[in-house]
């Protein structure tokens, strides 16, 4: 046997290995879910939901952002049968989240959000308005991320890990939508 | 770094830090999660009206095939009646329609039947009486025994086919008469010799 021949066969088994080892543990959570099991959609639902949240916070007004959380596991849970690759359940889950964000805005009111009192205005908790604001004004791929690093205090890594994106891309988006983000708050860069 | 910081939380970010700090209060609250309804997979995994659906196709599928072999049938019923048809049609004899009042000009000659001779042939056969139509008995053949044999096709002449057509047979009469002529001359001229040959 050539030399060829045998690291072709080593790459081979290699790469079948690495198939049977990448099994997530969300896709046996999926599997548990469609054999009936409620107590792996709940597990599902923890470790999914502060990134389904800081999607749609990045895009829906504050007060409505839980409902459409329920609605989007609610939805999720109906049509997990449908899932193809139960290894991106989570960037599943993310288009459902991005897709309820549009219907809200198809099918109901506009609203604006208003400070409590006037007064407010120096408190630090308009300081996180202002900032959350000037993230929703941001272009759509630095505001999700921006949201999931800045409100959700999950790292990049983690981000591509639940939103299927690619750590590169994650990375892009993150540098380029904080350097947007500064110039809008005014703040200067070192 | 500020590289490290915003990717992995390693190194220090004030601003960045700062950033996080005000944007605590809008971070995801851990809740229970939404509570669902009962057997919504199995409800939808469960195709709907399955058993009537399948019932439905066969019973589709049989009313095709008998669809089919109807059709079938009828056209062989109808092809075979109109073979028999065809088949008994040869046992009557075919006449060519002439009109009285028309004697001149018939409208049908149908050539490949054996020509009338000019003249005499014609006018004898205007004279005789229409012929009598017989009712026609179907006689029933079978394709199998006997072949199949299609009737002769009426052809419509023209009235200048029709004068080409008499001037041909004059011609051939003509000629006709010429040779038989020239045959009893020389017969004659052949028995005179032989008569004499005897004397």
């Amino acid at each position: 046997m050539s030399q060829n021949e045998m690291t072709g066969n080593l790459f081979f088994l290699n790469s079948r290995e690495m198939q049977t080892v990448t099994i997530k543990p969300e896709a046996r959570l999926v599997e548990r879910i469609c054999q009936g099991d409620q107590e792996a959609f709940n597990e599902l639902y923890k470790m999914f939901a502060p990134m389904v949240h800081g999607i749609i916070l990045a895009k829906v007004p504050r007060d409505e952002v839980e409902d459409i959380v329920q609605e989007v596991f609610i939805s999720a849970y109906k049509n997990l049968h449908t899932i193809r690759d139960k290894n991106a359940v989570g960037a599943w889950l993310a288009m459902i989240a991005r897709n309820n964000a549009a219907e809200f805005y198809r099918y109901r009111k506009l609203t604006e959000e208003l400070p409590e009192t006037i007064e407010q205005r120096t408190t630090p908790k308009t300081e996180a308005r202002e900032i959350l604001d000037a993230i929703r004004s941001l272009p759509e791929a630095y505001r999700e991320t921006l949201v999931l690093r800045l409100v959700e205090g999950m790292t990049g890594q983690e981000i591509s890990e639940q939103t299927g994106l690619t750590p590169l891309s994650v990375r892009v988006n993150l540098h380029r939508g904080m350097k947007l983000l500064k110039q809008k708050l005014g703040i200067d860069e070192k | 770094m500020e590289n490290d910081y915003l990717w992995d939380k390693s190194g220090e970010d004030k601003e960045i830090e700062r950033m996080e700090n005000a944007l605590k209060g809008f971070r995801f609250q851990p809740t229970a999660p939404p509570i669902l309804p009962v057997n919504i997979l199995q409800s939808e995994e469960k195709p709907k009206f399955g058993f009537f659906a399948n019932y439905f196709k066969f019973a589709m599928a049989g009313f095709a095939c008998l669809a089919i072999l109807l059709a079938g049938f009828g056209i062989f019923l109808r092809v075979s009646n109109n073979e028999i048809e065809d088949v008994a049609d040869l046992s009557k004899p075919i006449v060519t329609p002439i009109k009285l009042g028309n004697p001149v000009e018939p409208k049908v000659i149908d050539p490949i039947i054996k020509p009338p001779a000019i003249g005499q042939n014609i006018v004898k056969k205007i004279n005789q009486p229409n012929p009598v139509s017989v009712p026609r008995t179907t006689k029933l053949v079978f394709r199998k025994t006997e072949p199949k044999v299609k009737p002769m096709k009426e052809i419509k002449l023209t009235t200048e086919e029709k004068f080409a057509y008499e001037q041909l047979m004059l011609a051939l009469s003509i000629t006709g008469k010429q040779l038989k002529e020239v045959k009893d001359k020389a017969n004659s001229v052949e028995d005179s010799t032989a008569i004499k040959s005897l004397k």
